[in-house]
């Protein structure tokens, strides 16, 4: 039978809070809506996805570590749910940052094929881990295992978010409005989020609330800097 | 050096994320650009305030019971310093609630005795509860307790919170608030609360912190849909009120539009302008040389008086300012009124 | 006999015509008088009415404060322009008050609908001001409540301003039009807050020396405090600077204002008054 021990409150705190705040965002988003911004509804499209994630996260370290009935089947899917959402959402944020700071339309396809390819390719690996343990795996007694790609799938992640801020960066560059605060910084929760997931497996995931952080921060702080 | 147990994990973690993102909207509060309303300046302290509160609260986890060792002293001084952080952060978002509504300082001073005297008396029981511990305590193996008094405590600096509530909602009923939403900051603080009560963990914590940052975001919001040259609104706003005028939230009935001289300095215009239209009106800016106002309820013998005001500055600043206006008729509808007169559809 | 509009010029020539708190109102934007001239220009008549909800959204009435003629010839003549001047404006009804019973039966003749009723106005003197004067006794007047004296023109228009829109005209159909040197500045009060205006009591002296406050009205979260604020001061004022037997005419045209007087002074009652109205067009 399903039980909760100490370090699940972490995780269901964290997730819960982090789902509490987008939603929060999202509200306001939708109070304050203008038509034709797709600036604006990609940023949304993110927070959706962030939510994705942290319910994934919330059902994978929930199950896992615990022997009960379906425990590692159901640990297996909230992180595949999360897994899935975290490549999506780096996809989703390189394409909120070119269409907010490089003004790139959804009609414009020509990145589209490219760029968003490896992205693709790895999200697919991710649904199909089930069958493969490629990414992560977990045993009869609902343990966490890495596989053989989880450091290029986090390379690839990375490789993206990185790609998303540099776009900030060059609209800084090429505009003659003040930057406010340093692109780097906006990084640091995400950084965080996502080296605490990576170095320490098995505690609670602080990578939807970095990535919620980092997006948020980066969506508000340029909106307060001179357009 | 400290004894890690699970639950401290727990409370670590939460801990840290609430700091982190505390740190987050205060270094992003330190650096944008102000609306030029009263609440921006105590804005920061309830930031500060939430601040120390988070870093306290992680700080103390370390050193109280039944992990931590001590000492006692540090344990009682961060105990004090994260209580206190947070009735000084419940003033003060009282303050920031009274300015956002009423945007004046005078009437916040006639008030301002009534609202410290709480404060002074939390204060002064703050500092006793050190030395005496008649509010909490920590006991011999350095786990908190709480007497009787703190009910009574919570009581009074939690009356800030229903102060602001009453305002928010009071003025809400008189007025339309724009960018503020008194909810939006309590479900986080009534979540934190839960989760805490529950789960016997930093929810409140983390709840505060989220609470602090959705006020940072409403705020942000607000700057977002300014102009920072005029202090005008841009035309991100114009789209957004069309969308509220579809949608039955307002209803102009008064529309300016103004026509200003190419590459003079206009900031003597903006700064007159402001000084000469109603309280409850909308200043947009289209372009560098085209402004809107917009102007909500009765306006019997207003542009009467307003097209002297505007000639009166155009001849004060030798400027050729042309202008022309619209009144809404009975039959008409405010959307087509508003797209008509301002010229967007 | 001839028909001749009524202005600021030509407004004494009907001294015995229009009453002096009436025809001091001539020339303002609403006011508009009509008079009948006989041989030699000798005046024989004139009517004097306001026009109310002139630039609003509700329909355009109205109200006649003066009406005299010589004779039947005189008043028919009087009516029939009154009646064509109003439809220009596009008046849809005309209303009076007045306490004439042969007046009344005069405008019955043609066409009014009377009822006899308490008036809106109750009439209290200065004397009787003194018990609420007195109220503020002792008491230190806080520094934001000031005399219109030292109130700039801006501070008075940006207030006006906010009037119009929430729709505060007190009595006073074109506030919009009128100059701060129309009311007394002296014993009309103001609250300042911010620098700026948030609340008034407005007080016009009419030539007969009868107090009229025209606009009471506050905005903010102070405004209750206020408004009682002003009116003590006021009525310190009033009751410092004006004889025992000056008289002050309050029209209750407000729940709000109702309540007030009910409260300040009692028992006190308006005259009976037959109020009437005619459709018109």
């Amino acid at each position: 039978m399903f039980y909760i021990v100490d370090r699940d409150y972490a995780t269901l705190i964290l997730d819960s809070s982090t789902i509490l705040m987008i939603l929060g965002i999202i509200r306001m988003s939708f109070r304050h809506r203008e038509k034709n911004r797709p600036d604006l509804d990609s940023f949304v499209l993110l927070l959706v996805i962030n939510i994705i994630m942290a319910l994934g996260d919330t059902l994978g370290y929930l199950c896992e570590y615990k022997v009960f009935p379906h425990s590692r089947g159901l640990a297996t899917l909230g992180m595949t749910i999360f897994y899935t959402g975290f490549v999506v959402i780096t996809m989703a944020w390189l394409h909120y940052c070119r269409v907010r700071f490089r003004g790139d339309k959804l009609s414009d396809r020509t990145h589209f094929a490219y760029e968003y390819i490896p992205g693709m390719i790895m999200t697919v690996l991710v649904l199909i881990n089930v069958f493969t343990g490629w990414i992560f795996s977990y045993n009869e007694k609902a343990e966490y295992f890495r596989g053989v790609l989880f450091i290029p799938m986090y390379i690839l992640l990375a490789c993206y978010i990185a790609a998303g801020f540099m776009c900030v960066a060059k609209y800084r560059d090429n505009n003659s409005g003040r930057a406010l605060i340093p692109i780097w910084v906006y990084a640091i929760p995400i950084l965080i989020g996502g080296t605490f997931t990576f170095f320490v497996p098995g505690s609670a995931s602080f990578a939807p609330f970095g990535i919620a952080m980092s997006f948020v921060f980066t969506h508000m702080g340029t909106i307060n800097e001179v357009s | 050096m400290f004894d890690i147990s699970q639950s401290m994990i727990v409370d670590v973690d939460i801990n840290l994320a609430a700091a982190l993102l505390m740190v987050g909207v205060w270094i992003m509060t330190l650096r944008r650009r102000s609306t030029g309303e009263k609440a921006d300046s105590v804005f920061l302290y309830v930031i500060v305030a939430a601040l120390i509160e988070t870093v306290a609260g992680l700080a103390v986890e370390f050193f109280e019971g039944p992990v931590g060792h001590g000492p006692y002293a540090l344990a009682v001084i961060l105990e004090t310093i994260l209580e206190y952080s947070i009735t000084t952060e419940l003033f003060f978002l009282l303050l920031y609630v009274f300015l956002t509504m009423h945007d004046s300082m005078d009437y916040l001073k006639r008030r301002m005795k009534f609202y410290m005297i709480p404060f002074v008396i939390l204060t002064v029981v703050t500092i006793v509860n050190m030395f005496t511990g008649i509010i909490w305590y920590y006991d011999e193996n350095l786990v908190y307790n709480e007497t009787i008094l703190y009910f009574f405590y919570d009581v009074i600096r939690y009356t800030y919170l229903v102060i602001a509530i009453y305002q928010y909602a009071n003025y809400k009923k008189q007025n339309g608030v724009r960018f503020f939403s008194m909810w939006t900051f309590m479900i986080p603080i009534m979540w934190g609360t839960s989760l805490e009560w529950i789960t016997d963990c930093a929810g409140f914590t983390l709840g505060n912190a989220i609470a602090v940052a959705m006020l940072f975001v409403m705020s942000s919001q607000k700057v977002g849909f300014t102009d920072e040259k005029s202090g005008f609104y841009n035309i991100h706003y114009l789209n957004m009120l069309r969308e509220n005028i579809k949608e039955g939230k307002y209803e102009p009935s008064l529309v300016i539009n103004y026509k200003l001289p190419k590459g003079k300095d206009l900031s003597g215009f903006f700064n007159e302008l402001r000084g000469i239209l109603p309280d409850e009106c909308d200043t947009i800016k289209i372009d560098d040389t085209n402004f809107v106002t917009v102007i909500y309820g009765s306006t019997r013998g207003l542009m009467n008086m307003l097209s002297d005001d505007i000639q009166m500055i155009a001849e004060a600043l030798n400027m050729d300012i042309k202008y022309n206006y619209a009144i809404k008729k009975k039959e008409e509808s405010p959307v087509e009124f508003f797209e008509d007169a301002v010229g967007v559809k | 006999m001839e028909l001749v509009k009524i202005t600021a010029e030509n407004a004494d020539d009907f001294t015995e015509h229009i009453d002096a708190d009436v025809r001091c109102n001539i020339g303002r934007s609403f006011f508009k008088g009509i008079g009948a001239l006989g041989d030699n220009y000798a005046p024989l008549g004139a009517v004097v009415y306001e026009i109310l909800n002139y630039d609003s959204e509700a329909d355009t009435k109205c109200r006649i404060h003066s009406f005299m003629a010589a004779d039947d010839d005189t008043a028919k003549a009087l009516m029939e322009e009154y009646s064509n001047a109003i439809a220009e404006d596009g008046a849809i009804e005309s209303l009076y008050e007045t306490g004439d019973e042969n007046l009344d039966r005069i405008f019955s003749s043609y066409g009014f609908t009377s009822k006899k009723r308490e008036s809106p106005e109750i009439v209290v003197t200065v004397g009787e001001l003194q018990k609420v004067a007195a109220m503020a006794k002792g008491k230190n007047m806080p520094e934001y409540i000031q005399s219109m004296t030292d109130v700039s023109l801006l501070q008075y228009r940006s207030f006006l301003k906010n009037c119009l829109i929430k729709g505060r005209f007190g009595l006073l159909e074109d506030l919009g039009y009128l100059p701060l040197a129309w009311f007394e500045r002296e014993i009309s009060s103001c609250s300042i807050a911010d620098e700026k205006l948030d609340g008034v009591l407005l007080i016009r002296r009419l030539p007969s020396q009868t107090l009229v406050p025209c606009l009471f009205t506050a905005f903010g979260i102070d405004y209750q405090k206020n408004l009682v604020i002003i009116m003590l001061r006021s009525a310190q004022k009033v009751v410092e600077m004006y004889p025992e037997e000056t008289r002050v005419v309050i029209r209750r045209h407000s729940p709000g204002v109702k309540q007030l007087t009910d409260k300040f002074f009692a028992g006190k009652k308006g005259a009976e008054v037959f109020v009437g109205r005619r459709a018109e067009g």
